[in-house]
């Protein structure tokens, strides 16, 4: 009486690349919620869930990419950080969107000062991270990924990795004091 | 190995990369001992790991948020056409059962290290157990799982699988089928399928659906569905849940409902989850037992049901999942197909498959089902369908099932009566499926 709810992530893409969509279905219900806080994590708010969509549907036209050698999680995090680097380079907005999170970040930063936030919010220390450094904190803890996997999604050095770590866990320490 | 160079200000020691990755359980063992070795002196260390594991734990909680929507549907209606097309609900059987040489192997390795675990922490014991239940006899070992399931009836009637390494989903299903096998013994005239079915059958009629359905509207429904009318036809049969017939005749409609036009049945009704023999020998079970009540109206579902199964046999007498060549784990397969052509005989007016062929089929496979891995399920079906088939030439492998069946007795004093779940279906049915089919086989092998 099985059902894929018991597979690995590997075994379900193996199955996926035979065209099973009951695999596809368990993974998208497994890995949605992380997803999407993912991009959520990335500052992204009103369409972080349209662009979770946006990364399985990829996931299921790259399946055959897919390669059971690699931790599955790490191919999925590559096509998401994709899709949000496409999602901004398409709609020609990552300057602007940039500089909306710069924004939000200079009004969360005089609501703090002022003394209406009654204590600090993990998603505005997360906005007061470089992208690059909010990168390896939601890859690392946020998806629980290692810092060898990181090293793939993002293809920077492991101790690049490591180094940017160590300042976003020093600054978010700082910030969430 | 205490260093006295390390400084006092937290971000300022060399090594504190070191400390956040072993925070986050990111080092290697090598890198990780290394460490706190070097952490055994160095407090700026310790306090940056403390601190960055209770701001790790805090970003994790953050990003614990449920999505507002299911993403599901709307990611199904962007995939091509030729994707929908090829969704098939029941296709975790096919992987299984076209991966069974990974599956073989794997349980194989477990079966090897779990002997080696067992040999070398109870060498005695386990020597003595088995020299024990080599003697036993069958029927004193199913009323030991007998009152092993006896003892761990919830007070509602149901089993609960999640207590004993099973899915909750299954619970209506495996109720089902731990009454099914108080019933099987002794054809349930003993007092503890006096006291357990009855208190079983309430909770199952209590949770049918409105739609004559039992169990969550899941993938496993049918499973549920078939295995919870059996064990009530067969307690309404007995006299055990004389209150139950307008249930069972909504159950019985409910099957007719999920019938697909070839005759067999999926793990759904739509179209798209093909009919396969695993799921359909339940609903031909319990529309024979329907019909044996002389309730005619089911003989044509049931005829149907039949017409299509035999179907399934090729010239060897095998028989497929979804089709005839679909053959890849015949021996279940088999089994499964020849038991309810067997034992529909009685109530069908044909066979529809070679009669010779299907024993000389199943004679194959209750020599290969005697040697291997164990699979309770497979075991459970080739013992009844040996048994229906009444051939005294398969009662040899039957022996031999019946020695390995007893090979995988709980050893544990607090399981004792039990079966270990250890088969390839246990992770779903956990320890109440594994005992309620091993008795229910040895069952069908000692009547």
């Amino acid at each position: 009486m099985p059902t894929f709810d018991d597979f690995s992530d590997t075994d379900l893409m193996r199955q996926v690349q035979r065209g099973r969509l009951s695999a596809f279905e368990t993974l998208v219900r497994r890995h949605q919620r992380p997803l999407v806080n993912f991009f959520r994590g990335m500052g992204v708010y009103n369409d972080a869930e349209d662009m979770a969509q946006d990364t399985f549907v990829r996931l299921f036209k790259y399946r055959r990419r897919y390669r059971p050698t690699a931790k599955f999680s790490t191919f999925l995090y590559l096509l998401a950080r994709q899709v949000w680097i496409d999602a901004l380079r398409s709609r020609k907005r990552r300057e602007a969107f940039e500089k909306e999170l710069a924004e939000a970040k200079r009004r969360d930063d005089d609501a703090l000062r002022s003394g209406t936030e009654r204590k600090p919010d993990v998603e505005l220390a997360l906005r007061a991270l470089s992208p690059a450094m909010r990168d390896v904190v939601l890859l690392s803890i946020g998806q629980g990924l290692k810092y060898e996997e990181i090293s793939r999604v993002l293809k920077i050095p492991v101790g690049t990795v490591k180094s940017r770590m160590f300042q976003a866990m020093n600054r978010l320490r700082q910030e969430l004091r | 190995m205490r260093s006295n160079s390390c400084p006092t200000e937290p971000d300022r020691c060399e090594r504190g990369p070191d400390a956040v990755a072993y925070a986050l359980d990111a080092l290697t063992d090598a890198e990780r001992l290394a460490f706190e070795r070097h952490a055994d002196g160095c407090s700026a260390c310790l306090e940056t790991a403390q601190a960055s594991r209770a701001a790790a734990q805090r970003v994790r909680d953050a990003l614990a948020k449920e999505p507002t929507r299911d993403l599901l549907p709307g990611i199904l209606d962007r995939l091509p056409a030729w994707a929908q097309e090829s969704a098939v609900a029941d296709t975790t059987h096919a992987f299984l059962f076209r991966s069974r040489f990974a599956l073989r192997a794997a349980a194989l390795v477990l079966a090897l290290l779990a002997g080696a675990v067992l040999t070398v922490r109870r060498p005695a014991s386990r020597q003595k157990d088995h020299h024990a239940f080599a003697k036993a006899e069958p029927a004193a070992a199913v009323m030991e799982a007998l009152r092993w399931l006896a003892s761990v009836q919830g007070e509602d009637g149901a089993w609960h699988p999640e207590s004993w390494g099973g899915r909750a989903e299954f619970e209506t299903g495996l109720t089902g089928l731990a009454a099914l096998t108080f019933l099987r013994h002794g054809d349930g005239r003993h007092a503890l399928a006096a006291k357990a079915t009855p208190r079983a059958a309430a909770f199952l009629l209590a949770s049918q659906e409105s739609d004559g359905g039992f169990g969550p509207t899941s993938s496993g429904r049918m499973y549920n569905h078939g295995i919870v009318s059996v064990a009530l036809l067969e307690a309404y049969r007995r006299g055990l849940a004389p209150e139950a017939e307008p249930s069972l005749k909504s159950a019985l409609n409910y099957l007719v409902a999920q019938q697909h036009d070839g005759g067999g049945w999926g793990y759904s009704a739509h179209p798209a989850s093909r009919p396969n023999t695993s799921v359909s020998v339940w609903p031909l079970e319990a529309l024979a037992l329907g019909v044996g009540q002389g309730w005619t109206e089911y003989g044509a579902a049931l005829e149907q049901g039949l017409h299509w199964l035999g179907s399934l046999a090729n010239e060897q007498g095998q028989f497929g999942y979804w089709q005839t060549d679909d053959t890849a784990d015949h021996a279940a397969l088999t089994a499964m197909g020849a038991y309810c052509l067997f034992k529909t005989a009685g109530v069908s007016s044909a066979i529809p498959a070679d009669r010779t062929k299907l024993r000389l089929a199943l004679t194959r496979v209750a020599d290969e089902s005697a040697e291997g891995r164990l699979d309770y399920y497979r075991s459970y079906f080739v013992a009844s369908a040996v048994r229906a088939g009444a051939d005294p030439q398969n009662q040899p492998p039957l022996a031999r099932l019946r020695d390995r069946l007893f090979q995988e007795r709980s050893l544990d004093a607090t399981h004792a009566g039990s079966w270990n779940p250890s088969d390839r279906w246990s992770g779903v049915g956990g320890r109440l499926y594994a005992t309620s089919m091993a008795a229910l086989a040895l069952d069908a092998e000692s009547r």
